[in-house]
């Protein structure tokens, strides 16, 4: 965890003072709509279909367990009892009263959290590696970097006002986790001679209507000047991205219009003169916020290799899970256990009062008190002696927290869709439900292997459908809820863009329309090595596409 | 009214399209242009009460006289090319007079706009300008070091 330093603290207790402000301001009129509007979304309100929805920033994803219990007394005593993880790794509450937001902020400025810049067309929280610090092909861990990212980003004066949001995802190992090529800005940390850390940058990526893939504009950055590049993007961004229409202003679009060599002249050009006026990362500075995130006392008793975890019970329902839901931790010993958030039939992403409480306790007694939140919707011990493990599982169980389908097809990740957003063309959660129902039987689900499916409920890709494996998109047919489906689509460093099989499908059709797809792979594919994308690489969409419409 | 260096001033500024006239005690803002093709004895016989101003979207790579009064006009608050203008005019053409910031200028932006390198505001006529003078206070500490943690010796990360 990072620990808050007395001025971090300071700024999070005005933010909130100035919130409170504002407020007060809107609701007895002197602020108008119009005026509200940028600064509520600001700080992650927004005006929803049934209540306003607050989004609360959980930096890159780390989570403590005082945190965790307070975000569980915060949704019982102001929402309705549950939280929604996005995949953003933030958390939102649907259900909030508008009045009593300010008092939901100092309550979440107790335990260090915020809702600073959760929305809005600003810097939103930096996103990581779920495994950061933990994964075994880590090469620098990137937690670091993203707290001084963080920092340089919260409230930088000059960048409050961007022509469109604004999002910046970090990894440092081999296995990008982090999706960095589908963020405004990826930011891969390397080794470079000497050990020397440094940073390869990406810019341009992102999902929406017009989904990119980041392009590299350089490959080392040292980290003494990690902040004045990244100044220099946002400086060519805010002087140079498009205002005059919302859908072309993403920076991907100004990267593509200026192509991608141009456009990193010009930040060249800024870096020359950001070298001088952002003051250089030094080493001291880098170590006082290293200081400031906990280290932990790992114990070597009863030493349980990760290879023997399996065994500590015959049982096979443990040893499914652990087979699916337990990764290596860098430290012999121990392992990173994932608390599955898409029990078929709840909600992904959804976790009640009680389950985070739980969840709490849970990391008190077996994680050093410390959670992750992932990309996938799910959560994460990271730090669980392997002999442990075992016992993690049977908490888990009690809790609905144990379905073995880590990075499997019923892990399915949704934004929250009709039920709640005002944007959505289509609901999100009972597709999610259906599918998961269909493909339910552990054996085929297993079978199939590694998978990721999504499905967003409009355009604007919140379920990140794009690069899902397999993608369901919600459209509107003349007033009815109609779903394209894309397939092939892929994260990491070889992401890709799914494409579209074909004309839209009515609801009940589609938890028959994706078993069709996964019966066509798994009959069809080389082995069981081969991924579902990669095989939609090898033999194109024809296959699935006369399978799909011909059953029509 | 307006503000500048955190003071209410009574007397405020205007922003004109092409009349260079004042409109009785109200001084007035120019196209930079305009400013420019005056001849140098009405530049200095009128200095204080004539200003120039700019777009959010001017080259600032272009410009290289100015006058002691110089606008950034901001059509809507939400466009912040204004605010990286306004630095770069501070930190890099290394401009010292009057920067104002005139247009759709509200209270919840003077902070950072000040924090920009902006010294003087004429905000929208509905803004409550006393009230607004203590914005500029709502926080006590920076993360970035900015044109104002210069002058003002203010607390930050990096100094």
């Amino acid at each position: 965890m990072y620990a808050y330093q007395e001025h971090d603290q300071r700024i999070v207790n005005q933010r909130v003072d100035q919130f409170r402000d504002q407020m007060n301001r809107y609701l007895s009129g002197d602020l108008s709509e119009d005026d509200f509007r940028p600064l509520r979304l600001k700080n992650g309100l927004y005006i929803q279909k049934h209540a306003p929805m607050l989004r609360v920033a959980i930096p890159y994803g780390l989570l403590s367990s005082r945190q965790l219990r307070a975000l569980a007394s915060i949704s019982r005593d102001f929402d309705k009892g549950y939280g929604h993880f996005t995949t953003r790794q933030n958390i939102q509450f649907n259900w909030l009263p508008l009045e009593k937001v300010p008092d939901v902020l100092s309550r979440l400025a107790e335990v260090q959290m915020h809702a600073v810049q959760t929305s809005g067309n600003c810097i939103r929280n930096v996103t990581t590696d779920e495994l950061a610090g933990v994964a075994v092909d880590e090469v620098v861990n990137p937690l670091v970097w993203c707290e001084l990212i963080r920092q340089w980003s919260t409230l930088h004066p000059e960048f409050g006002y961007l022509p469109r949001k604004f999002k910046i995802a970090v990894s440092g190992s081999s296995v990008d986790r982090a999706a960095v090529k589908l963020h405004d800005i990826g930011i891969i940390a390397k080794k470079g001679d000497n050990d020397e850390v440094g940073f390869e940058i990406f810019v341009g990526g992102g999902l929406g209507r017009t989904p990119i893939i980041g392009h590299s504009i350089r490959d080392f950055v040292t980290s003494t000047h990690l902040l004045s590049y990244l100044e220099a993007i946002m400086r060519v961004y805010n002087r140079y991205g498009r205002r005059d229409n919302k859908y072309k202003a993403r920076i991907k679009i100004l990267v593509k219009e200026l192509t991608p060599s141009v456009f990193a002249e010009k930040v060249e050009e800024e870096f020359i003169k950001t070298r001088v006026s952002v003051p250089p990362l030094n080493s001291a500075h880098i170590q006082s916020i290293e200081r400031q995130f906990s280290t932990y006392q790992f114990n070597n008793e009863d030493f349980v290799s990760f290879e023997d975890l399996v065994h500590l019970n015959d049982d096979l329902a443990y040893q499914t899970w652990a087979n699916r839901n337990v990764k290596p931790h860098r430290v012999n010993g121990y392992s990173a256990v994932y608390a599955s958030l898409k029990k078929t039939g709840s909600p992904p992403g959804d976790l009640s009062a009680s389950q985070m409480d739980a969840v709490a306790e849970l990391a008190d007694r077996f994680s050093f008190g410390e959670i992750r939140v992932t990309h996938t919707q799910n959560l994460v011990l990271p730090h669980v002696q392997n002999k442990e493990v075992e016992l993690v599982w049977r908490e888990l169980t009690q809790l609905g927290l144990s379905s073995p389908n880590i990075g499997l097809v019923t892990d399915v990740i949704a934004c929250p869709g009709g039920d709640f957003c005002s944007l959505a063309n289509a609901v999100a959660i009972p597709v999610a439900k259906a599918i998961q129902e269909r493909v339910d039987d552990l054996d085929f689900c297993h079978d199939i292997g590694p998978l990721e499916l999504n499905i967003s409920g409009c355009m604007n890709s919140c379920g990140h459908h794009h690069i899902g494996n397999i993608g369901i998109l919600g459209v509107d047919k003349h007033g009815e809820e109609w779903y394209q489906v894309t397939i092939g689509g892929r994260q990491g460093l070889n992401a890709s863009i799914g494409k579209v099989i074909g004309k839209s499908f009515p609801r009940g059709d589609i938890p028959q329309v994706v078993e069709n797809l996964l019966r066509v792979y798994v009959e069809r594919r080389d082995s069981e090595e081969e991924r579902f994308s990669d095989f939609v690489e090898r033999v194109g969409i024809e296959p699935f596409k006369e399978r799909v419409y011909s059953a029509h | 009214m307006h503000i500048k260096n955190r003071i209410v001033v009574d007397s405020t500024w205007t922003i004109s399209d092409g009349d260079t006239q004042p409109l009785g005690s109200v001084s007035i803002f120019i196209p930079y242009a305009d400013w420019l093709a005056l001849d140098e004895n009405t530049r200095e016989s009128r200095r204080d009460t004539l200003g120039a101003w700019l777009s959010v979207d001017q080259e600032p790579g272009d410009l290289n006289t100015y006058p002691d009064h110089l606008a950034i006009q901001f059509l809507s608050f939400t466009d912040g090319r204004g605010y990286s203008l306004a630095r770069i005019l501070r930190e890099e053409n290394n401009y010292s007079g009057d920067l104002y910031a005139v247009g759709d200028v509200l209270r919840d932006q003077l902070r950072e706009l000040e924090r920009c390198g902006f010294n003087a505001f004429v905000l929208r006529s509905d803004q409550d300008v006393r009230a607004s003078i203590s914005a500029f206070d709502d926080f006590d500490y920076e993360y970035q070091r900015s044109v104002v943690s210069k002058s003002h010796g203010a607390n930050s990360a990096v100094k």
